[in-house]
């Protein structure tokens, strides 16, 4: 094709009126048009509009923090389809995996990939943080994001611990049943922890009620961890990492520029 | 600054292969020594028959029991030709089936036929009935035939 | 150094790419071939049965190539050559083509434009009838009947043109015949290849699709993916004789009963069958899968699952003799099993002091199987101190009412002795006690050999055992025989001077003590004290009735959920080189039970390897059922008790040691659930009167001595209650003349019955002896039986002869006629 059609095609296409719709702002090679290319979209605008290149020195940050959050997003999309296939009752759940093993189409990969995925998160999360302390980035300004940093540490965590239930196998059942009974033993609100007693706590209104929905692991642990496992701690995470991201972006890198 | 960053470089350094060599270790399968293997501490996975094969095939076994019944009488329980009850009175005998030399030359496919439509009409003696109609399966004397097949040793 | 901006990490990215490149490849070929190793099993089983076929194709081939069938096959061809040549030179071929170019001219030129006209005039009819009914003037009707009137003319010159055309038809077939008619003699011959070659065809037209093949049975929670690779299993012939490519063994019992698509596999055969990613792990045989594949005749523990009853499924014959053995064998003495009625098999040892010498007591101890082969007493290892307190113990236990002689006495009266051997072999005592190594062939009864029984036991506890075992072993058994008091002290003189051990005699004669000598011994208490003792740890009182200990427990733990207990729970102690699953480990228990530690008290059995086979299949069946309601089956039992005094008579003679009637007893003997339809009622009083010599000697009839009562009783019984209503009387059986028992005798002979049948003394001997069966069978018994032998049990050996009406009459009439004065032969057992 010859070039004056490839322009022709471009300006025809350029002006209609769908195109103007989808995209605000022309696309020539001006400074001005490249700002707002980044700026006014949606997906982009947490991203600083330039970078010194030398930022990008993987001696100096590891990549850690982006790994962590590539694995996430790698989690997330992997959960996902994970989820198509995987019922939360506990007649079921345990065959479900059993059936991505074996049945499903790359299922056995999916769920292996999920698997380690997650493992590896806390892996990279842990070395993240290592980094961060010893880059020394968690002295001023940068206090508020360490501390971002370290809630999201005990989420990863939580998000571990409740797809461990998720398999219903007796590795799972039993991990789940020794962190709840350590939560028995909390003061206040454990029915086993110092003043717990006094404040009226027993087997069936403490804080491992709460979290099992039940006095034993069972159907509804399931469901909960389920739900806490799919919805609310990735909502959460979400959440807090666009704080912990734009926090990084607004003060800056702390390593040699 | 610069010693700063040479610190940091060698920590760096030392931590990374200590996590190199801790993670050669992790990948290694756990090594039990042979009395703990022996005690019943480790259980290695491979090498394990977890189930029993039984002695004898279905086949087989089924061949004997349906043998036993309707054959025995006469052939003898260990297929000599030699029944208990007096087959041995009978002329001709009844078929030695441990005999090799014979076993060896007959065919399955003559072996059913001759079951099923008795030896009559092979031009032998009738006292070998037609058990066509009374096992009715054409598999039953399938089984039988494997069951004499084991009777000879090997063959066909 | 450079500085950051100016580094490149393109080989970073390189490496990075040909990992992923890498790692993808892999995941693609893992998902499409690696993981999916029934993917070639099925390949391979296509390829078996392409070569299937083409070998068939080849021996096809080789038998058509062979000289008869080419000789025949020439022949006909050789006739169609000859018609076909005939067609053309005899000027049939020109007619017929004459024929054929007539009836096309007639079709297109004739018939045709016929055709057309007659559905012209129909239509105008049909218009007319219309606007008739509008109007309904006479004009209109008079055109109308005209119209009729054409219609028909028109259609009856049409059905002519056709009736021509159909005799041209006739006569053009009627040329070609012949041809026909070889062509269609042809067509077998070469019908058989032309089928395989069909198959073929089809099976090679396009490659065959592979695909998991799925079985999901919410009902049982079962979802088995067992035929991906055993592709072969349901097929109505195998391919192959290996392993996956089989078809189901004796499918005609499980597969036919038991559908694929309502049981899938896993329900009986355990495993794991949702796997499909490796041969051990569909199989189960994994470690953390707890329900490993039971292989072959094993998966017959999971029969009663649904099936409440086993002992009359074909197919269950392993878990049945479980069942048997694990009652009749004394498992239940020791071992709780829900479902198994706890019955002791030994016999009572309460008074054994007085029964038994203490020598023999000692000897039996120490080795039951040593001292009777067939003993069910399990071997316990005892010290030889352990055997003399026990056997303290038990000499303690006696009333002192009997004279304590032991029975060995070889200088008798002789008449008495003579008396005492006829009245033996008139009782048949063999049948049931071995003597000298014959006899004994009645199955599950474990009479104690009579080769040495004099040494071993008292004569007066003989003596009153004779007159009436139940007096003191009420589960014996033994019949009651009634005996009066002479002749049971001739058989206790015949049995003392007969059985006697002489090796035991030669023993003592060198230790320079009398033949004869008491039984009884003083016990010494403190060792009597410890054989109670040690009675009570090993649970004798499971298998025996002993005085003190009726209320105590059994010794060995509950067995009723054994075959679901977990691997980890079974104690291997201080064996190593056994494998860890449950299968080994009960199979070791069984055949060693000691070997695991020390202070185990089960004692060692002396089981075949079948009946340990039976033993362990029975044990693993010992679970819960988990089938829901819909998949049981009922047994079909009718829980049949003898009642009355006909019952009080059987038991008092142990029938149903011997025969069965409707689901109680044995085989040994005939069933007698219908006996009363077989035979006539005044046969059947003589032979309880004195038992006719219809089998051959280790399987006759013991004679009872009956009183008249008793056999009135019996034979009302019999002839009234256990008969089958549709055996009915044949009255057209018609008169019974020479010409038909000639024709009879015919039959008989060629038909081989005397290869099992005797009559007079020339046949075999596996059916009963057919000399009176005119006097026994009556005649529609006979016909019923030769009709459909397996009609009163699938078991019953005689062959079906697929004989028609009127042979099956003439054999009736035949053997109705054999009576005992024609025959000549009967030896009636009067003593």
């Amino acid at each position: 094709m010859d070039k004056k059609s490839d322009a022709k095609i471009k300006e025809v296409v350029t002006s209609s009126q769908i195109w103007k719709s989808i995209f605000r702002r022309k696309h020539d090679d001006t400074k001005r048009s490249r700002v707002l290319a980044i700026v006014g979209n949606f997906f982009m605008h947490l991203h600083p509009i330039s970078v010194a290149r030398h930022a990008l020195a993987l001696k100096f940050t590891w990549c850690m923090g982006g790994v962590t959050f590539l694995l996430f997003l790698f989690l997330t999309l992997g959960g996902v389809l994970l989820m198509f296939y995987y019922h939360p009752t506990t007649g079921e759940a345990y065959w479900d995996i059993k059936d991505l093993h074996y049945s499903v189409p790359f299922g056995k990969i999916l769920r292996n990939t999920h698997r380690w995925g997650g493992h590896l998160m806390v892996i990279t999360v842990m070395v993240h943080m290592f980094r961060v302390f010893m880059t020394g980035s968690y002295k001023r300004p940068r206090e508020f994001n360490w501390a971002i940093g370290v809630i999201l540490l005990v989420f990863t965590l939580l998000l571990s611990f409740t797809g461990y239930l998720l398999t219903w196998d007796q590795l799972g059942m039993w991990a789940i049943t020794v962190g709840t009974n350590m939560a028995r033993a909390t003061p206040f609100i454990g029915h086993e922890g110092p003043f717990g007693e006094q404040l009226g706590m027993t087997a069936h209104n403490d804080v491992r009620f709460a979290l099992l929905g039940g006095s034993v692991v069972g159907a509804n642990a399931l469901l909960r961890a389920y739900v806490w496992h799919c919805i609310a701690i990735p909502l959460i995470v979400t959440f807090l990492i666009g704080v912990h991201f734009w926090r990084v972006r607004k003060d800056g890198f702390s390593g040699s520029l | 600054m610069e010693k700063y960053k040479l610190i940091q470089k060698k920590f760096g350094v030392i931590i990374f292969s200590v996590l190199i060599v801790l993670m050669f270790y992790a990948c290694q399968p756990l090594v039990y020594s042979e009395e703990d293997i022996a005690a019943g501490v480790y259980v290695k996975p491979e090498g394990h028959v977890f189930t029993l094969k039984p002695k004898e095939s279905f086949e087989i076994r089924n061949g004997r029991i349906v043998y036993n019944e309707h054959c025995a009488p006469c052939h003898g329980d260990t297929g000599k030709g030699n029944g208990n009850y007096y087959a041995s009175g009978l002329e001709p005998k009844p078929r030695n089936f441990t005999d090799a030399e014979f076993m060896n030359k007959v065919k399955d496919d003559y072996l059913f036929e001759v079951i099923w439509k008795g030896t009559a009409a092979f031009g032998k003696s009738p006292y070998c009935p037609p058990w066509g109609d009374t096992l009715k399966e054409g598999e039953k004397v399938g089984n039988i035939i494997s069951f004499l097949r084991t009777l000879a040793g090997a063959g066909k | 150094m450079k500085k950051e901006e100016q580094k490149s990490y393109v080989l970073m990215y390189a490496i990075c790419a040909a990992i992923l490149i890498i790692v993808q490849a892999w995941a693609i070929w893992n998902e499409v071939v690696g993981k999916r190793p029934w993917k070639d099993y099925q390949r391979k089983f296509y390829s078996l049965l392409i070569d299937n076929i083409n070998d068939d194709i080849e021996e096809e081939k080789k038998r058509f190539d062979g000289p008869d069938v080419q000789k025949e096959y020439q022949e006909v061809a050789q006739k169609l050559e000859k018609a076909k040549k005939e067609f053309k030179m005899s000027g049939n071929q020109n007619e017929f083509n004459k024929l054929e170019e007539a009836i096309r001219n007639i079709r297109s030129k004739e018939l045709s434009p016929l055709q057309l006209q007659l559905s012209d005039i129909r239509n105008r009819v049909l218009e007319e009838e219309y606007l008739y009914t509008k109007d309904r003037t006479e004009e209109r009707k008079v055109i109308l009947d005209k119209l009729k009137e054409e219609a028909s003319e028109a259609l009856s010159i049409v059905e002519k043109v056709k009736a021509r055309l159909a005799e041209m038809q006739e006569r053009k077939i009627a040329l070609t015949t012949q041809i026909e008619k070889y062509e269609e003699e042809l067509k077998p011959f070469v019908a058989p290849i032309n089928k395989l070659q069909e198959r073929l065809t089809l099976l090679t037209r396009k490659r065959p699709s592979l695909q998991e093949y799925q079985i999901h049975i919410p009902a049982l929670n079962e979802v088995d993916r067992c035929k991906s690779c055993h592709l072969g299993i349901d097929r109505d012939e195998s391919i192959s004789d290996k392993q996956p490519f089989k078809k189901h063994p004796g499918s005609y019992i499980f597969l036919k009963n038991h559908p694929l698509k309502d049981f899938g596999c896993t329900v009986c055969h355990e495993g794991q069958g949702g796997a499909t990613t490796s041969v051990e792990k569909a199989h189960g045989e994994v470690e953390y899968w707890l329900h490993p594949m039971l292989r072959g005749s094993l998966a017959q523990a999971s029969c009663i699952k649904c099936h409440e009853r086993t002992d009359d499924l074909p197919g269950a014959e392993m878990v049945s003799m479980g069942q048997r053995l694990v009652v009749e064998r004394g498992c239940v003495g020791c071992h709780d099993v829900e479902g198994f009625p706890t019955v002791k098999i030994g016999p009572p040892l309460t008074f054994v002091g007085e029964k038994v010498s203490y020598k023999w007591l000692k000897t039996w101890l120490k080795d039951p199987h040593e001292t009777y082969e067939k003993a069910r007493m399990p071997n316990f290892m005892l010290s030889d101190e352990e055997i003399e307190n026990i056997a303290d113990f038990f000499e303690g236990l006696s009333r002192g009412e009997l004279e304590t002689m032991i029975a060995a006495d070889p200088d008798v009266d002789e008449e008495k002795y003579q008396r005492g051997m006829a009245l033996y072999n008139s009782s048949r005592c063999v049948i049931c006690h071995p003597r000298e190594g014959r006899g004994g062939a009645v199955k599950y009864v474990y009479a104690p050999d009579h080769t040495k029984i004099a040494s071993k036991i008292s004569k007066d506890w003989l003596f009153r055992w004779i007159k009436n075992p139940q007096a003191y072993h009420p589960d014996t058994k033994m019949p009651h025989f009634r005996f009066t008091d002479k002749e049971a002290e001739e058989l206790v003189t015949f049995m003392s001077a007969e059985f006697i051990d002489w090796d035991a005699v030669d023993e003592e004669e060198e230790e320079g003590e009398e033949v004869v000598k008491a039984v009884k011994r003083d016990s010494d208490p403190a060792s009597a004290e410890k054989g109670r003792e040690l009675v009570k740890n090993y649970g004798c009182y499971g298998c025996h009735e002993i005085k003190g200990f009726e209320n105590e427990s059994k010794i060995g733990v509950e067995l009723t959920s054994f075959g679901s207990k977990s691997v980890e729970l079974l104690d291997f102690g201080v064996v190593k080189d056994l494998e860890r699953s449950w299968l080994s480990w009960t199979m070791a228990k069984l055949k060693d039970p000691r070997q695991f530690r020390e202070g185990i008290r089960m004692p060692k059995f002396s089981f075949t390897d079948e009946d340990f086979d039976a033993l362990v299949c029975l044990l693993k069946s010992f679970k819960e059922r988990t089938v829901p309601v819909n998949y049981f089956v009922k047994a079909t039992t009718v829980g049949y008790e003898p009642q009355g005094k006909f019952g009080k008579i059987v038991e008092d003679l142990n029938c149903l040691v011997c025969h069965r009637i409707k689901d109680k007893g044995a085989n040994f003997a005939p069933d007698l659930t219908y006996e009363g339809s077989r035979v006539k009622r005044e046969w059947l009083e003589d032979f309880l009167r004195a038992p006719d010599i219809l089998r051959p000697l280790f399987q006759q009839m013991p004679r009872f001595n009956l009183s008249e009562e008793e056999i009135k009783i019996v034979a009302d019984y019999i002839t009234l209650v256990l008969v089958d209503d549709e055996v009915i009387a044949r009255e057209d059986l018609g008169e019974i003349t020479s010409d038909n028992v000639e024709r009879g005798k015919k039959i008989y002979n060629e038909k081989g019955c005397q290869a099992c049948h005797q009559i007079g003394i020339e046949g075999g001997a596996v059916g009963p002896n057919l000399s009176v069966a005119g006097d026994r069978l009556t005649p529609e018994y006979i016909y019923m039986h030769l009709k459909d032998p397996q009609k009163w049990g699938s078991s019953n050996v005689a062959p079906n002869y697929g004989l028609d009406d009127e042979e099956l009459t003439y054999l009736t009439k035949y053997l109705s006629d054999l009576r005992a004065k024609k025959v000549g032969f009967l030896w009636k057992n009067t003593n």
